[in-house]
């Protein structure tokens, strides 16, 4: 038996739907009882030429067919709910861990592997808790049920029965473990095939421009040969445990009819006891058999759950001291002390990546004051993208502070233009709300206006109705840069940050933005991280950071 | 079944020999069950009426056929299973290849979508592969020869058997068209689901920068919602239909029974007669029940053959029309090229000659078409007209599309302003097209400032994660020089570094012998070309230099 706790409590915690799976599915099995028993007593009136009981005895048949596919119809409704109510619970958790500031940082982490896991390897799910575990419950009590009542017509029957039927379930159990194993290479590995292919699929322009598609192919190549055989694998182990299955219900049924036969044929026993053994010993390993079936469809839903467990699923999170912080989510309420114009604080920082030699950030400190647009500058790669995520929370110092007016920074305060931004799948306007839901049609024109873009959005079919594709792509990186400008207008909140806002724009678009910046300076705290000169224009203060600390420059020296 | 599914039989080619033993094995499997159950009722039946116990021999053969049907039931289970994996593993690649022709397509999609398609649509095929067509061939076979012995027995036992085999065939009809139409439900908004997925992963920094966790999750819960409700759909009906087919089945055991009654059939042969219409009707039972699967399998095998049918972004070079490119210094030449994307005309009519070994710099607004010439000369896309080559020293034109991939590759190399780093080392990374050696690879990351940051053996994560944006952009320009190409054709590459790197860049750019297009909007990056074209705004018009 494959046993999945996770799955098994998560499952637990919708108690309705779960009782009313797993409990018809039992009503269920009962009824094939009284069906048997009712052919057993036709049966037996055919011997005696009881013409009437034969019929009643099929008329009961006839009832019990129908009583058992309501109970199949409301039972399948259960199912349809605890089945989506697992999935959505599981996925949503798994998102939550999957949606981390470590993950940004993470070289381990892969999009295409986690899309694997919380969207197939959810649905897979679906079936252990709606199929496997409802089997499993009717194989622990109706094998011991049927066995008893198989006794009761002929003990030694259904003694050798029910071991068979134990045996059947028990000694798979003894390789569990090795299935486990395999089951979870096999995730692996059907990850690892996802993570490949999707990031193949995204890279396929450089790809292909750089001639490197028979490389990334033998790859992938290699990965799916690796799938293909760990699944087989895996198939294997099971497939025994199906085949030895197959084996106990068959010389089970077999040896109890043997006993049967040699009662009957000695003259002891009536005609009815006979036929029930031979119609009971074949319904003690029904539930066997249903399990055995189930066994496919939950498996997919077994072997993710490692993956799901890793992202936090039922459990304590993936928790990596030092990075990411998990701030609470949504609003929360702000320091009413803090105003729109207190300064933002960087006091004492120090902050070094797990593993690295030496800290990014030590000692860093600088006040980042409203008024003017303040420039953080230094060589590439000293740490300046770092700092910004220390800014936002998506990194916490190792020592030190950020702060406004000494109240620790909420990520509700900042609003962010990062170096690459992204563009979500929906319409422009959505993309333009998302710091802001409650923005107006105007409101959404007038940051366009000020973020230079106003003219291309009103010219893309359907203004701010526009579709944008996943990433962005369907605009170009300059206009993605403007829209991700606007958004952070509209998202009206007390500190700005921007990395290299301008990287991707002609000189007349950059200085478009570069003047917007300077007038949403003038009422908040803007940080803008330049690496080239132009960048500087409209730049009030210039602070460099170098060796993990921030120098205070002006603009009039550079 | 037709259409999605027969071309599903096509990817079968190779396996026709794994087919042929699969069918024999699935078919003695299910005839010894049949006689498993059958036979036993046959001498229950004589103990109980005649008291006449069977011979040992009986029972020694039977207790064979015990061990038989577990040895053939894995065997069977093994030869499908290995065969549809196969086939799968098979599929995924020939996925992959069309991908690898076909994609960017203009319209730059979300590719979440095609690795849905790529994963879950190709893992749900494993049925079709692994349980259909030796699973029914088996059972047409245990029907025939059941309704063959019921026959010999008795003809209207025989005739309600056909009946029961008759009335599962309409289950199968029955509810056809909900279960194919609730199928593709299924398929659609799982991809919507995964499309939705990859996206927010993707996008995860501004998910954290806004605080849309909260968001992002309970736009997946709806849609997710969606894809559960509409596959909860489906599984009920698909329970219902089972329930229905089982009642045919106990209920045609139960008229073969009500036939005994009536017919002169023996009493010692009633139980072996009922458990033998059991088994012969039961797998028909299953059979449709496979049948009725094959409805929801429709949609995903729709979409394979879809994305298995796709354009290729670029015309397929014909090998007898293929040219070879001159040796020595090439050119690189747009002639009078137009191109538009879904909506909006890019380039019309657009001239550029840059000749072998001239450093060329390419300005101009934003959207002015800049990317668009870069992707043309790496042959991303095909113009709409007019013509994309590499200019010999002879000033002879070779169209791009004429150009085998492997030696237009070699030729000339494309670093997009926005090109990928892959999971792996930086060796891995860079080195992967073999035309330069690991000294050269560090010396490179030296030159350009970044051997500090990263060493060869580094590993990246996926895009490059640990990376700054500049570190990246010269990762990708390195990787493109250490390809040694003869025309290098570059966008934006100093547009996420300051001017001390930047220059870094200036020198290797202009220490460079093969031809260099530099698309850029800074003034020194420009600085260092032979000549600049300046794009106006909007369409590129340009005259011949």
């Amino acid at each position: 038996m494959m046993l999945a706790p996770l799955l098994a409590r998560t499952a637990a915690r919708e108690p309705a739907p779960l009782t009313g799976t797993v409990g018809l599915q039992l009503l269920i099995c009962t009824t094939y009882l009284p069906q048997t028993g009712a052919l057993a007593i036709g049966l037996a009136a055919m011997v005696e030429g009881d013409h009437g009981r034969v019929l009643i005895a099929l008329m009961a048949v006839l009832g019990v067919v129908g009583l058992r596919c309501w109970l199949t119809w409301l039972q399948a409704r259960c199912a349809r709910r605890l089945g989506t109510a697992v999935r959505l619970r599981l996925r949503d958790e798994a998102l939550a861990g999957a949606l981390v500031p470590a993950a940004l940082h993470d070289p381990a982490r892969r999009d295409g592997a986690l899309r694997a896991t919380l969207v197939d390897g959810v649905d897979g799910t679906d079936a252990y808790v709606t199929r496997y575990l409802p089997a499993a419950t009717q194989v622990v009590v109706m094998v011991p049920l049927v066995a008893s009542l198989l006794a009761l017509v002929h003990p030694l029957a259904g003694l050798v029965a029910g071991t068979a039927a134990v045996a059947a379930v028990v000694v798979p159990m003894g390789w569990r473990r090795a299935l486990t194993r395999r089951s979870s290479v096999h995730w692996d590995s059907y990850e690892a095939v996802s993570g490949d292919l999707l990031e193949s699929l995204r890279g396929m322009t450089t790809l292909r421009l750089l001639g490197r598609v028979p490389g990334a192919r033998r790859r992938l190549a290699e990965r799916s040969d690796a799938l293909h055989r760990s699944t087989v694998r895996v198939m294997r182990v099971s497939l025994v445990d199906t085949a030895l299955i197959d084996l106990a219900v068959q010389a089970g049924a077999l040896a109890a009819v043997a006993l049967a036969v040699a009662d009957a044929s000695a003259g002891t026993g009536p005609a009815l006891a006979a036929y029930l053994v031979l119609l009971l010993s074949s319904e003690v390993f029904r539930p066997i058999r249903d399990l055995s079936r189930a066994w496919h469809a939950g498996y997919l839903g077994t072997s993710a759950v490692g993956a799901l467990s890793a992202l936090g699923v039922g459990g304590s999170g993936p928790g990596e001291p030092g990075v990411g912080r998990t701030a609470p989510a949504g609003p929360s309420p702000r320091a009413d002390a803090t105003g729109q114009d207190a300064p933002l604080v960087v006091d004492g920082v120090r902050f070094g990546y797990p593993g690295a030699a030496r800290p990014v950030l030590e000692g860093a400190s600088t006040v980042f004051p409203p008024g003017a647009v303040t420039a953080v500058v230094g060589g590439s790669g000293v740490g300046k993208s770092t700092l910004l995520d220390l800014i936002l929370g998506h990194l916490s110092p190792d020592e030190g502070r950020v702060h406004r007016g000494d109240v620790a920074l909420h990520p509700d305060d900042v609003a962010v233009v990062t170096q690459r931004p992204l563009l979500f799948e929906g319409t422009v306007r959505e993309n333009l709300r998302v710091g802001r839901p409650t923005a107006t049609d105007a409101e959404l024109l007038e940051a366009c206006t000020a973020a230079g873009v106003v003219s291309e959005v009103m010219s893309m079919p359907g203004g701010l109705d526009a579709r944008v594709a996943a990433a962005g792509d369907t605009v170009s990186g300059g206009q993605r840069q403007r829209l991700a400008v606007a958004r952070a207008i509209v998202a009206d909140r007390p500190v700005l940050l921007a990395d290299e806002p301008t990287s991707a724009l002609d000189p007349v678009a950059a200085r478009t933005v570069t003047r917007a910046l300077a007038d949403l300076a003038r009422d908040r705290v803007v940080i803008v991280v330049a690496h080239r000169e132009e960048s500087l224009e409209g730049v009030g203060r210039v602070v460099e950071l170098r060796e993990g600390r921030l120098l205070d420059g002006s603009v009039a020296a550079r | 079944m037709t259409g999605e599914l027969s071309a599903l039989v096509t990817h079968l080619g190779r396996e026709r020999r794994a087919i042929a033993g699969t069918i024999v094995l699935v078919t003695v499997s299910l005839v010894t069950l049949g006689a498993l159950a059958v036979l036993p009722a046959y001498a229950l039946g004589r103990a109980v009426v005649l008291g006449q116990a069977p011979p040992g021999w009986f029972w020694a053969a039977l207790t064979g056929l015990v061990l038989l049907r577990a040895v053939l039931t894995w065997g069977e289970m093994d030869a499908s299973h290995g065969l549809a994996y196969r086939v799968l593993a098979r599929l995924r690649m020939a996925l992959f290849d069309r991908y690898a022709v076909a994609l960017p397509s203009r319209e730059r999609e979300n590719v979440g979508h095609a690795a849905s398609t790529a994963m879950a649509d190709t893992e749900r095929l494993e049925f079709f592969y692994a349980h259909t067509v030796a699973q029914l061939v088996a059972a047409a076979v245990n029907l025939l020869l059941g309704l063959c012995v019921l026959a010999l027995v008795s003809l209207p036992m025989a005739a309600v058997a056909v009946a029961a085999a008759g009335a599962l065939a309409v289950t199968v009809r029955l509810h056809a068209t909900r279960t194919q139409a609730l199928g593709h439900e299924v398929a659609d908004r799982t991809s919507a689901l995964s499309a939705r997925v990859v996206d927010a992963l993707g996008g995860l920094r501004e998910v954290l920068g806004y605080r849309l966790q909260e968001r992002v999750r309970a736009e997946i819960r709806v849609v997710g919602a969606r894809a559960a409700e509409a596959s909860g759909r489906l599984e009920t009906t698909a329970r219902m239909l089972a329930a229905l087919r089982e009642a045919v089945v106990t209920v045609a055991a139960g008229a073969v029974l009500a036939l005994a009654l009536v017919g002169d059939i023996r009493a010692a042969l009633v139980p072996a007669v009922v458990v033998l219409a059991l088994v012969t009707i039961a797998p028909a039972a299953e059979a449709a029940e496979t049948l009725a699967q094959l409805h929801r399998l429709r949609s995903s095998a729709g979409r394979v053959g879809a994305e298995l049918a796709r354009p290729p972004a670029t015309r397929p070079v014909e090998s007898p029309d293929l040219l070879r490119l001159p040796e020595g210094p090439l050119g690189l030449a747009l002639q009078d090229v137009s191109f538009t994307y879904a909506t909006t005309r890019v380039l019309e009519g657009f001239h550029l000659t840059v000749q072998p070994g001239e450093h060329v710099g390419i300005a101009g607004p934003s959207g002015a078409g800049k990317s668009t010439i870069v992707a043309l000369a790496g042959r991303l896309w095909d113009p709409d007209a007019g013509l994309v080559g590499l200019l010999g020293a002879d000033q002879a034109l070779v169209p791009l599309g004429s150009v085998s991939d492997d030696e237009l590759r070699r030729a000339i190399a494309v670093v997009e302003q926005d090109g990928r780093l892959f999971s792996g080392t930086v060796a891995d990374n860079l080195l992967g097209s073999g035309a330069s050696t690991r000294a050269d690879l560090v010396a490179g990351l030296e030159q350009l400032g970044v051997a500090e940051a990263v060493g060869a053996d580094d590993e990246l994560g996926e895009a490059g994660v640990r990376l700054s944006g500049g570190q990246a952009a010269r990762l990708r320009l390195l990787r493109a020089v250490l390809a040694r190409p003869r025309v290098l054709v570059v966008d934006e590459p100093t547009a996420d570094l300051d001017a001390e790197t930047a220059d870094r860049v200036h020198a290797l750019l202009a220490a460079l012998p093969c031809t260099v297009v530099v698309v850029s909007h800074r003034e020194q990056t420009l600085a260092g070309a032979d000549r600049v074209v300046r794009l106006g705004p909007g369409t590129a018009r340009t005259t011949p230099p």
